[in-house]
């Protein structure tokens, strides 16, 4: 009956999760049509190597693992990259 | 096998063709967007106006057959070597903006691209071990 009660639980979460994930996915993808119509490509698409550092930083919060030195270097120079193209 | 079987699965063929579809997906995706482009309308925010265009939904096609060709090459390279490798879309997109779209891009631009590309360069071992363990 515990066993039960709990895979269960693990089925709805993944399928939860799952779900969360196309739809995240989903206002990601068509926002990014939204800004394509007014903004250059070049100028926009940079700002996908954001997402690696949020990445790092989501290992960091959920997996506990550590920020290494190499990986918040790399992350200020992104942002660094970024900022510039934003301004340019 | 066939030699042209052998060559196509080869995963740096691959992930060469998932770079190249996804190059083109993103120069679709903005000419559709730029076709449809209505800054009157609030609903234009939300980018399903896009969708009107046969551009958008050409680049649709070309963004899930480069996710179909990514999945191909991870299945034989590990995401530690794939990941960087497939960072030179961040030079090709620039790069065909320039040429197909006629965009004109600044020094300062190009600057920041190649500093996106550096800081990039230097997380991508330890940014693929997390995502793949994410």
């Amino acid at each position: 009956m515990d066993i039960t009660a709990r895979e269960s639980y693990s089925r709805v979460h993944a399928i939860v999760v799952f779900a969360a994930a196309i739809a995240a996915f989903a206002v990601n993808f068509f926002v990014n049509i939204g800004l394509l119509q007014r903004f250059d490509l070049s100028y926009f698409f940079p700002f996908q190597g954001l997402s690696v550092i949020l990445i790092a930083l989501a290992g960091a919060w959920v997996l506990k693992e550590k920020l290494t030195l190499r990986l918040t270097i790399g992350s200020i120079i992104i942002s660094l990259g970024v900022i510039l193209v934003s301004l340019s | 096998m066939t030699l042209l079987q052998r060559w196509f699965v080869n995963p740096w063929v691959q992930l060469s063709i998932c770079v190249l579809l996804g190059t083109v997906a993103e120069i679709f995706l903005k000419i559709g967007a730029v076709q449809t482009a209505d800054p009157a309308n609030a609903w234009s925010w939300t980018g399903l106006t896009g969708l009107r265009s046969t551009w958008v939904w050409w680049g649709i096609l070309a963004s899930v057959l480069s996710l179909f060709n990514w999945l191909a090459t991870l299945r034989k390279l590990p995401l530690t070597i794939a990941f960087p490798v497939a960072n030179v879309v961040h030079i090709l997109v620039p790069l065909s903006c320039w040429i197909v779209l006629g965009e004109a891009i600044l020094a300062r631009r190009w600057l920041g691209i190649a500093l996106v590309l550096i800081g990039l360069t230097i997380v991508a071992k330890p940014a693929a071990k997390l995502e793949e363990r994410l």
